[in-house]
């Protein structure tokens, strides 16, 4: 191949640009300026709870649903008389989607958004009873290979 | 945590970063993808070689496209020694559709998918050179640099890389 023929097909191969990254990969590339400005200028200390505060509440959040629902929901005496003779516990994915978030330290990481729908049937056959509670649940899992 | 799906981000008031953002990102995410098991680890890779990338030089503007070239390869270096099984797992668990590399007319699609068969089938060592050069748009010195090899080598694996691809991309390209 001479230098023409090299020019040639380098022109070739120009004319096929690498394909655009996908919007959530140019969300986190441009993330990296606001954690440039954070470390130059000094981490506010209000700025780091507020970061770590959204994603407490949510735990607690998902603590409470866990916790508080099923007793609220059943009263004592129903439970005392039901005789449960066939009970499903069924989870389902409501949505899943993608997000970014940032670490106290300014570092962009992604996180997988899933929501979950958990629904518990029991079923009294001799009197006739169903008695059916869905809660959603809400799971956050930050993508990074560290976290593997 | 912010859902980036539409909306915008904080980078995006930047210009300089935008731009850079915009005209370095496609070759960033060709070269990561060429490096990587599967499109989110290759996403991945992008992202914290940017990150790395400013902390090496110190803050300021975007980091220079060779430094990040080079910390995209040393990173997918250390992740495929790290851990075999969670190449694997993540490969298994996505299932995922292979990615167009390649931008272009809707009559160039297959002409495109024929030169990212080629450019896989390439050895590492030429497809680095040859990706760096013609969609990287670095100079000899920074591709060495990046690579960390003689210049002498990266302009010879250059000419052999092209040579190798001509004759795979023959039949669609002439």
């Amino acid at each position: 191949m001479n230098e023409s023929e090299q020019e040639q097909f380098e022109a070739e191969l120009r004319r096929f640009p690498p394909a655009r990254p996908p919007e959530i990969l140019r969300a986190r590339i441009l993330s990296v300026k606001p954690c440039v400005r954070s470390q130059v200028a000094g981490v506010s200390v209000w700025r780091v709870v507020l970061r770590w505060l959204a994603p407490a509440a949510v735990a607690a959040v998902m603590a409470g649903l866990a916790v508080y629902p099923w007793r609220e929901n059943v009263p004592a005496p129903r439970l005392a008389a039901l005789k449960a003779d066939q009970m499903q516990v069924n989870e389902k994915l409501v949505s899943s989607f993608d997000a970014v978030g940032q670490l106290p330290s300014g570092e962009a990481v992604r996180f997988r958004v899933q929501r979950w729908e958990d629904q518990v049937i029991v079923k009294d056959k001799e009197r006739g009873l169903v008695v059916e509670e869905s809660r959603p649940r809400l799971v956050v899992t930050p993508v990074r290979f560290e976290s593997y | 945590m912010k859902r980036v799906n539409g909306g915008e981000h904080a980078g995006e008031r930047d210009p300089e970063w935008r731009d850079w953002a915009d005209q370095s990102g496609p070759g960033f995410l060709l070269f990561a993808r060429q490096q990587a098991r599967c499109e989110a680890d290759a996403q991945d890779l992008v992202q914290e070689a940017v990150v790395e990338s400013w902390r090496q030089q110190g803050g300021g503007g975007p980091p220079p496209a060779g430094l990040v070239y080079a910390t995209i390869r040393r990173r997918a270096v250390d992740w495929a020694r790290r851990d075999d099984r969670r190449g694997r797992r993540e490969i298994a668990a996505h299932g995922e559709a292979p990615e167009y590399w390649f931008d272009g007319a809707l009559e160039d699609r297959e002409r495109g998918r024929l030169i990212q068969e080629a450019l896989g089938q390439l050895p590492e060592i030429y497809r680095d050179v040859v990706t760096l050069k013609v969609w990287g748009e670095l100079t000899f010195a920074e591709i060495a640099a990046a690579l960390e090899i003689p210049l002498n080598t990266a302009s010879s694996r250059y000419r052999y890389g092209l040579m190798e691809l001509r004759k795979r991309t023959k039949e669609a390209l002439v």
